[in-house]
């Protein structure tokens, strides 16, 4: 049975979580959007910010259809890592970005782990 | 004769996994360079960013400047390669319906799109489109349609404001050209991924 398919290309919001610096960055270079209802497309995460509004927000952004895109901080995704791994849609795409006080660690990355899972596999005929 | 049939095929299925791992690695080494890139210009706009608000004061530029009245974005996202199959729907329990499923064919493919209002005309008009985007029909100016207005983030922070802002917006613009580029080579390098581990799953099994 053919599927009746739309094609989703419509232009869709990046949504951000991160520090006061990352999201004025973003935001100046025009990402934000307030909706009628005031609803934002980003979060910014301060001492205060509980590790369950970060949840709300990362779970609020990913169930969005008009966001495409959500930036997050590395060190607030490892807040969250056991939601982010568990992440499994293809849209939104989940992008984890450095911030200013905490450089960015490949070894966290998915896809550098999953490529170098795939080189370090002992090969069958290795085995003696 | 049935041998070397299949020994053709197995050495047709390694030339291609050969393909696919190459391509995996090619879009490995692309993703570590703008991660790099990425790196870097982040870095400069948070200076810029701090000599600002050295230069105008602290409260001059913090997050509760930041205007929440309804507005759109000047910078969106063109997502190319996922289409919305209708007749898939998943169940969301939490909002009683079952929404479209979103089905991935092959590697996503985002563009930046910048828009920018054209006061004149009282419409939105698409600036910097990449690629082929620029030979869309008309439809495509409709997006940022609607009651709101795209806002220019530098007035949140005062009608005079430090060289450095300006500079920061800059810096973090082309950081968001560089997260589109980035998200792109991640997307190939996650499609060339699955198909190595599916050649391989076949070579294994045969």
């Amino acid at each position: 049975m053919a599927a009746a398919q739309a094609t989703a290309r419509s232009s869709s919001l990046i949504a951000i979580i991160g520090d006061e610096d990352t999201v004025t960055g973003f935001l100046l270079a025009g990402v934000g959007n307030v909706d009628l209802r005031r609803k934002t497309n980003y979060l910014v995460v301060d001492t205060k910010t509980t590790i369950k509004a970060i949840e709300d927000a990362f779970k609020d952004f990913t169930n969005r259809e008009d966001v495409a895109i959500v930036l997050i901080s590395q060190y607030i995704a490892s807040m969250i890592r056991f939601q982010i791994d568990s992440y499994n849609k293809p849209l939104p795409a989940i992008l984890e970005i450095p911030s200013k006080d905490h450089p960015y660690d490949p070894s966290q990355d998915s896809i550098l782990s999953r490529v170098k899972h795939m080189f370090s596999a002992e090969p069958t005929s290795s085995r003696s | 004769m049935v041998e070397a049939g299949s020994m053709r095929e197995g050495t047709g299925n390694l030339e291609q996994l050969d393909k696919e791992v190459l391509q995996c690695l090619d879009s490995v080494h692309l993703l570590l360079e703008r991660r790099e890139i990425l790196h870097q210009t982040l870095r400069q706009g948070w200076m810029e960013l701090t000599s600002a608000r050295y230069t105008m004061g602290p409260a001059r530029i913090s997050s509760p400047l930041f205007s929440l009245k309804p507005h759109a974005p000047s910078a969106v996202v063109d997502v190319r390669g996922a289409h919305v199959d209708s007749t898939e729907k998943i169940g969301v329990p939490e909002l009683e319906e079952e929404i479209a499923q979103v089905v991935i064919t092959g590697p996503v493919a985002f563009h930046l799109v910048e828009i920018e209002q054209d006061e004149r005309k009282d419409r939105w008009e698409i600036k910097n489109l990449t690629d082929d985007s620029a030979t869309e029909s008309d439809d495509e100016l409709t997006i940022a349609e609607g009651s709101k207005d795209t806002t220019q983030p530098l007035h949140w922070f005062g009608a005079l404001v430090s060289p450095h802002l300006r500079s920061a917006q800059s810096n973090f613009s082309k950081a968001l050209d560089i997260v589109v580029e980035l998200l792109n080579a991640q997307s190939e390098a996650a499609h060339a991924h699955g198909n190595v581990m599916s050649l391989r799953r076949a070579a294994t099994e045969n």
